[in-house]
């Protein structure tokens, strides 16, 4: 279970740093008649509060793939879980709003970007399914 | 010696008690408690998601949601007809753009108003607009009203109000009721929204759409610095670099 959340938050991660070089590297901002990608990273909701969505995904898929290395080990922490519980929330709630506004508000869809919120969903699922089960005493 | 034994001796101790005697002397600390000290407990975890619910909301709303639209285009050097610029300017940037593309936006928004203080103002480049419009119909209407605004010399200030007003394509934001909204608001007469409904420039944009096909467009923005092709919202230090190199040996 904690491999698979290990590898899905890199998979998270190699996306969004994917997404992060498209966003800063100008000669790929163009449109090429298909739709998706360059519609939703072009909208101003692309850079939220002055950062670039893209790189807050690459910083929080760092984050949760650390701390998803972290809990790989045999006697992980009990801090190791909680941050990556409270991660994976946070990650899940906020792809939701970003795929609520491609959606409704852009009506274009990135593939990429919904990989990446899959990946984050994939990722509290596991985790939730392993820490919320009962005790074993 | 005694140091040495001192430790071994611990050593020696601690491998004979059983496991089991610690387990036990831990769930008697924890008052027979049965939860698993090496997992969260469900307070622990609540106040996690708590914390991470919290945070994520505060960001939405204190990022506004979405960076605001930038509203300060520049304004249009010239009212000639598509060309930005003074006619004698030693370099031209031919822009093939479709009012509908996000990255055109970004051109537009961001690297144009650049251009415009540093180059066009001083006479050294103009800025030649040309429609590339294929990301759907209201690509072609937004188009054809670009026309009807220049009729009234306002092709500019109507390219750089659609380019502020992007917001998804094809979902009623360049519907023909809205081109005349904006048209409307930047102070154009009555023929101007019996222009777009008339149609009249469709054949002329589509001619020119094929133009640049054959120009080998095949993307948008598509700019062409005198020769030179390049694809997409190139940034203004690219540009630049270009630019500079262009006007130096004069």
């Amino acid at each position: 279970m904690r491999r698979t959340v290990a590898l899905v938050s890199g998979i998270g991660l190699v996306i969004s740093a994917y997404l992060t070089w498209i966003h800063y590297s100008g000669d790929l901002a163009l449109c090429i008649g298909v739709g998706g990608c360059e519609a939703v990273q072009g909208s101003r909701f692309a850079v939220a509060g002055g950062v670039p969505v893209a790189l807050i995904g690459l910083v929080g898929f760092a984050l949760i793939f650390a701390v998803a290395l972290v809990r790989l080990r045999e006697a992980a922490p009990v801090w190791a879980d909680t941050t990556i519980f409270a991660l994976s929330i946070a990650a899940t709630l906020y792809v939701a709003y970003l795929t609520y506004i491609e959606l409704f508000v852009l009506g274009a869809v990135c593939p990429w970007c919904v990989a990446v919120a899959v990946c984050s969903v994939i990722v509290l699922v596991v985790v939730s399914l392993e820490l919320l089960r009962p005790s074993r005493t | 010696m005694l140091v040495l034994i001192g430790p071994m001796r611990g050593h020696t101790i601690r491998s004979m008690a059983p496991p089991k005697t610690r387990a036990e002397r831990q769930r008697i600390r924890r008052g027979g408690a049965r939860a698993d000290p090496s997992r969260p407990s469900g307070r622990q975890l609540a106040i996690a998601g708590f914390v991470a619910v919290a945070g994520v909301l505060a960001f939405i709303a204190l990022s506004g949601g979405a960076s605001p639209p930038s509203s300060t285009l520049a304004p249009a050097v010239r009212q000639s007809s598509h060309v930005r610029g003074s006619d004698s300017a030693l370099i031209t940037i031919e822009e093939w753009a479709d009012f509908q593309c996000p990255a055109c936006g970004m051109f537009a928004r961001a690297t144009e108003p650049q251009l415009v203080t540093t180059y066009v103002s001083r006479g050294q480049v103009k800025i030649v607009y040309r429609h590339f419009a294929f990301l759907g119909p209201e690509s072609q209407w937004a188009a054809e009203a670009s026309e009807c605004a220049d009729e009234e010399g306002k092709f500019w200030e109507f390219h750089d109000r659609l380019f502020a007003s992007q917001a998804g394509e094809n979902r009623g934001t360049f519907s023909k009721d809205n081109l005349k909204r904006i048209g409307e608001a930047l102070g154009l007469s009555p023929a101007f929204a019996a222009c777009v409904d008339s149609g009249r420039h469709a054949q002329r944009i589509r001619d020119e759409t094929q133009v640049g096909q054959r120009k080998d467009v095949r993307a948008t923005p598509t700019l062409f610095v005198q020769e030179r092709k390049i694809e997409g919202a190139a940034t203004f230090d690219q540009l630049k670099t270009i630019i500079d190199a262009l006007i130096a040996p004069r």
